[in-house]
C-alpha cells in the first residue's frame, strides 16, 4: 500500500497535528462539501480509484503468473533449470527492489523481474532496473546467502515485465538508455498477461536489431511462449503494495470466516488477528514488519472511512490483548456481512479521496499564512 | 414408523433364507433385496446416494458425530438410525471403500424422516455429497432404458431450461421455465419438449412392465416403486460414471509446500479442471457470478477480462466455511484448492457451472507437467 497510502497519511496527519482548529476545519468542511457536488472531482476520484485498484490487481496477476510458470510442475520450472526463489529480494535493504527473482543454481545465474506498471513509462523503469542491478551487486552476498544460488556477478540479468503492446516501447528505452552502459546488454522484456490470459513470452524485436534472447532452454520456451493457466498456482492473497479496497475483499471474509459459527461476533476481530493473517499472507524479506505496517495504516484508514469501529473492551469476547474492532455492519453471516460492507465501499473511498483533497488544499492555505511548521515528510513515515 | 426388519433369526413365518446376519457387500445385499424386499416391507424402497472423500471408518464417525448411531451390523451393510421426534428415523448404510460411494437404505416416509433426518444428514455432513447426477446424464439413461425396453415409459417428469444450457429452444431461448408432465406418454413428450422448449430433466419416473418402476432425481435419490432392485442398480452405476469421474478430478488437486529458498518454502496449488463444451463468452461471466452470490458464495478480488475471456476470483463457500481459487479462459474453469478442501465445495461448484454456464460440462485433472530430471 505504499505510495498511495502516504497520500493521505501525511496530509491528514500534518492537518490534525500541524494546521486543526475550528476554523481550519470549518475551511475543510466547506470544501469537502463544494467538492461532493463538483463532477470533474468526482469524476477525477473514481478515475484514480479504480485505476489503482487495476494497477494493484495487475502487479498480483503478474507475479504469480511468474511464480507459476518458474515453480516446480510449472511450466518453465518443469521444463529448465530455472526456478522461482523470492519475491522482492533485498527490500530490506536500501535501494529499489525487483518484484520477482528466479534463478538458475546450474549456471549460477539469476533474473531480477521487474513490473512496469500499466500507465508507467518504460523509460523510468528500465532505469529502475538499472539501478535495481547495481543494488544487487553491490549487496551480492547476502542475497546469495538468501536464496541459495551462488550466482556470478556477471550472470545477473534484468527482465522487464511488460503487458502486451507495451514491448515496443520498452525496447526502445532499453537501447536508449544503453548507448552510454554495458549493463543493459543484460536486460530482457517479457511479456505477460495479455489478450490471451495467463501467457508469457519473450520480446526480440528491438529497434536496435539486438534481439536480447535467453540462452536455450529458456530462450526458445519463452520465444514460443507458454501459457501458464493451467499450471499449480501458489496464490498469496495479497502483496504488500495491495490496493486497500481488495484487502478489505480479503479481510472482511477472512476475519468473519474465523468467527463463523462461534460464540464471537462475525463482525468482530482483533488487531491480532489482523496482524496474524497478514503475515501468514505476506511474501518476501521483511514480510513480519510489512504486516505490521499494513495493519496499522489499514485499521486507521478504515476507522476514518466509518468501515470499522472499536469495540469496548466490555463487549470484546476475543480477548486476546489486542484491540478489537468491528466491521459496521448489523448483518450475521460471513457472505452477509461481506456484501454489506462492500456495498458503498467505492462510493466512500471516494469521499474519502475528495476528503483528502480538501484537507490539502486547507494545507496550502494554512502553509502560505503561516508558513511550513515541519517538514511534511515527517508525517509520511509516522 | 419403522423400518423394514431384515430376521436374524428364524421365527414363525419367516423363511429360511430370508433370514441374515451379515453381507458380504453391496452386491450382496442387493441381491438379497431383489429377492426378498418384497416380502418384507410394503412401502417404496428408497436409495439414497452420495460421495465422499472420507474412509469408510471416517464416515461412520463422522455420521455419528450428527447423531447417527449404528444399532446394528450386518457385515458389510449396518443399520443406523436417528431420533426424530417421538419416532426413529433409520436406514441400511453401505459403504462402498474402492470408490467412496455410499447408499442409505430405507422404506420409511418421504416426506418424515427422509425429508427431516437423512437428506439434512447429507447437507450437513463434512466433506461428503449427495450423488449428483446432471439432467443431461438422467437423459442419457432414459434413452438407454427407452433402447434396451421396448414397453419403458416415462410417467411423470420434471423438466427445466435452466439458465447455462445449451441445449436448442425453438420457443423463446433465452427463457427459463420448468414443466410437470405426468402420463404414460412421458418418453416421446419429454423428447418432444426438449427439441421445442430447450428442456433437460431433473426428476423421472420410469416404468419397465413386469420388470422395474422407479424414480430418480439429479441429487441421487431413487425411489424403487417395484421390481428389481438388480435391475435398479445397474441404472445407478450408468449414473455414477459422471459423480465418479467428478470426484477423480477433485482428488487429482492438492496442495503441497515447496521449498524456494533456504528459509522460505511457499504453498503450490494444483487445480482440476472443468472442461467447457462451448468457449466461454465475456457476457457469461456475469450470471454465473450472480448464481455463485446467490448460492451463499462470496467472490473476492475478482477480475474479469474482455477480448479473449480471463476470470479470476477467489471464492468463499459459506456452506463448508472454507475459500478456492477459480481461474477461466474460453476453455476451461481451473478450480484451485487452498490447503483445507472438501469435496463437496466441488461439487457444489461443479453443479453451478453446469446450471448457469454450461449443462455439458464435465470434470477432469489437471495439466501437469512432468518435472525434467
Amino acid at each position: 500500500m505504499n505510495v498511495q497510502e502516504t497520500d493521505w497519511y501525511s496530509p491528514l496527519h500534518y492537518f490534525d497535528e500541524e494546521v486543526a482548529n475550528e476554523h481550519y476545519r470549518e475551511k475543510r468542511q466547506r470544501i469537502y462539501e463544494d467538492l461532493l457536488t463538483n463532477n470533474d472531482a468526482n469524476e477525477d476520484a473514481k478515475t484514480r480509484f479504480e485505476y489503482r485498484r487495476e494497477e494493484a490487481q495487475r502487479a498480483c496477476t503478474v507475479r504469480t503468473t511468474l511464480m507459476a510458470a518458474f515453480l516446480r510442475y510449472g511450466e518453465l520450472g518443469s521444463k529448465t533449470n530455472w526456478s522461482f526463489k523470492s519475491f522482492f529480494p533485498l527490500r530490506t535493504h536500501d535501494g529499489k527492489s525487483a518484484d520477482v527473482l528466479i534463478g538458475n543454481e546450474s549456471s549460477g545465474s539469476i533474473i531480477l523481474a521487474v513490473i512496469l506498471p500499466i500507465r508507467g513509462q518504460p523509460l523510468q523503469t528500465v532505469a529502475d532496473g538499472l539501478e535495481i542491478l547495481a543494488n544487487a551487486r553491490e549487496n551480492a552476498g547476502p542475497l546469495r546467502d538468501d536464496i541459495g544460488v551462488n550466482f556470478g556477478d556477471d550472470r545477473m540479468n534484468i527482465a522487464i515485465v511488460v503487458d502486451h503492446g507495451r514491448g515496443k516501447a520498452t525496447g526502445e528505452a532499453i537501447v536508449e538508455l544503453r548507448s552510454d552502459n554495458d549493463d543493459f546488454n543484460s536486460f530482457y522484456v517479457w511479456r505477460v498477461v495479455g489478450p490471451q490470459g495467463e501467457r508469457f513470452d519473450l520480446y526480440t524485436n528491438f529497434p536496435s536489431g539486438d534481439e536480447h534472447r535467453h540462452d536455450p532452454p529458456l530462450g526458445d520456451l519463452l520465444e514460443e511462449g507458454i501459457k501458464v493457466i493451467d499450471s499449480p498456482h501458489s496464490l498469496p492473497d495479497f502483496f504488500y503494495d495491495v490496493h486497500h479496497s481488495q484487502l478489505l475483499e480479503h479481510t472482511v471474509i477472512t476475519m468473519a470466516s474465523n468467527h463463523f459459527n462461534t460464540e464471537i461476533p462475525t463482525t468482530h476481530f482483533s488487531r491480532k488477528e489482523l496482524r496474524t493473517y497478514y503475515q501468514d499472507t505476506l511474501y518476501g524479506p521483511g514480510s513480519d514488519n510489512k504486516a505490521i505496517q499494513l495493519v496499522e495504516r489499514i485499521i486507521e484508514r478504515w476507522v476514518r472511512m466509518d468501515i470499522i469501529k472499536g469495540v469496548p473492551s466490555s463487549d470484546d469476547k476475543i480477548s486476546d490483548g489486542s484491540q478489537a474492532y468491528r466491521f459496521i455492519s448489523s448483518k450475521k453471516n460471513p457472505v452477509s456481512i461481506y456484501d454489506d460492507v462492500n456495498q458503498d465501499y467505492e462510493k466512500k473511498s471516494k469521499e474519502f479521496l475528495l476528503w483528502v483533497r480538501a484537507t490539502r488544499a486547507v494545507i496550502d492555505e494554512y502553509v502560505e499564512k503561516v508558513g511550513k511548521q515541519s517538514d511534511f515528510e515527517e508525517f509520511s513515515n509516522g | 414408523m419403522e423400518i423394514f426388519e431384515i430376521p436374524r433369526n428364524q421365527f414363525d413365518g419367516v423363511a429360511e433364507e430370508v433370514v441374515r446376519t451379515e453381507f458380504a457387500d453391496g452386491a450382496d445385499f442387493n441381491e438379497y433385496l431383489s429377492e426378498h424386499y418384497s416380502g418384507l416391507s410394503d412401502n417404496d424402497l428408497y436409495i439414497v446416494s452420495g460421495v465422499t472423500e472420507l474412509s469408510k471408518g471416517q464416515f461412520e464417525d463422522a455420521i455419528q458425530d450428527e447423531g447417527w448411531e449404528t444399532d446394528s451390523s450386518y457385515g458389510a451393510v449396518v443399520k443406523v438410525g436417528k431420533d426424530y421426534g417421538e419416532q426413529r428415523a433409520e436406514a441400511y448404510l453401505f459403504f462402498n471403500p474402492e470408490n467412496q460411494l455410499f447408499y442409505f437404505y430405507t422404506d420409511q416416509r418421504k416426506t418424515e424422516e427422509i425429508n427431516g433426518a437423512l437428506i439434512p444428514l447429507l447437507k450437513k455432513l463434512h466433506k461428503a455429497h449427495y450423488l449428483y447426477i446432471s439432467p443431461r446424464i438422467l437423459r442419457q439413461v432414459t434413452e438407454k432404458i427407452a433402447e434396451e425396453w421396448e414397453t419403458a415409459m416415462v410417467t411423470e417428469f420434471i423438466a427445466k431450461r435452466t439458465k447455462g444450457t445449451k441445449v436448442d429452444s425453438e420457443v423463446t431461448p433465452d427463457q427459463e421455465r420448468t414443466i410437470n408432465y405426468y402420463s404414460n406418454d412421458g418418453l416421446f413428450r419429454l423428447r418432444e419438449m426438449e427439441e421445442k422448449y430447450g428442456v433437460l430433466p431433473h426428476i423421472l419416473e420410469i416404468s419397465i412392465p413386469g420388470e422395474l418402476t422407479f424414480r430418480m432425481n439429479k441429487e441421487g435419490v431413487f425411489k424403487l416403486k417395484s421390481g428389481s432392485l438388480d435391475l435398479l442398480f445397474d441404472y445407478i452405476e450408468e449414473c455414477i460414471g459422471q459423480t465418479l469421474e467428478i470426484k477423480k478430478a477433485y482428488d487429482s488437486t492438492r496442495v503441497e509446500f515447496v521449498e524456494v529458498s533456504h528459509d522460505e518454502s511457499v504453498s503450490q496449488s494444483i487445480p482440476a479442471r472443468i472442461e467447457l463444451t462451448y468457449p466461454l463468452r465475456y457476457d457469461e461471466i456475469g450470471p454465473l457470478e450472480k448464481k455463485l452470490k446467490s448460492g451463499d458464495y462470496a467472490l473476492i478480488d475478482t477480475i474479469t477480462q474482455r477480448g479473449s475471456v480471463y476470470f479470476a476470483s477467489k471464492v468463499y463457500d459459506q456452506k463448508n466455511n472454507l475459500f478456492f481459487n477459480v481461474r477461466a479462459d474460453e476453455d476451461a474453469i481451473r478450480v484451485f484448492p487452498e490447503e483445507e478442501r472438501n469435496i463437496s465445495t466441488f461439487f457444489r461448484f461443479f453443479e453451478i457451472v453446469q446450471l448457469s454456464l454450461d449443462d455439458g460440462a464435465s470434470a477432469a485433472p489437471a495439466i501437469v507437467e512432468p518435472i525434467r530430471q
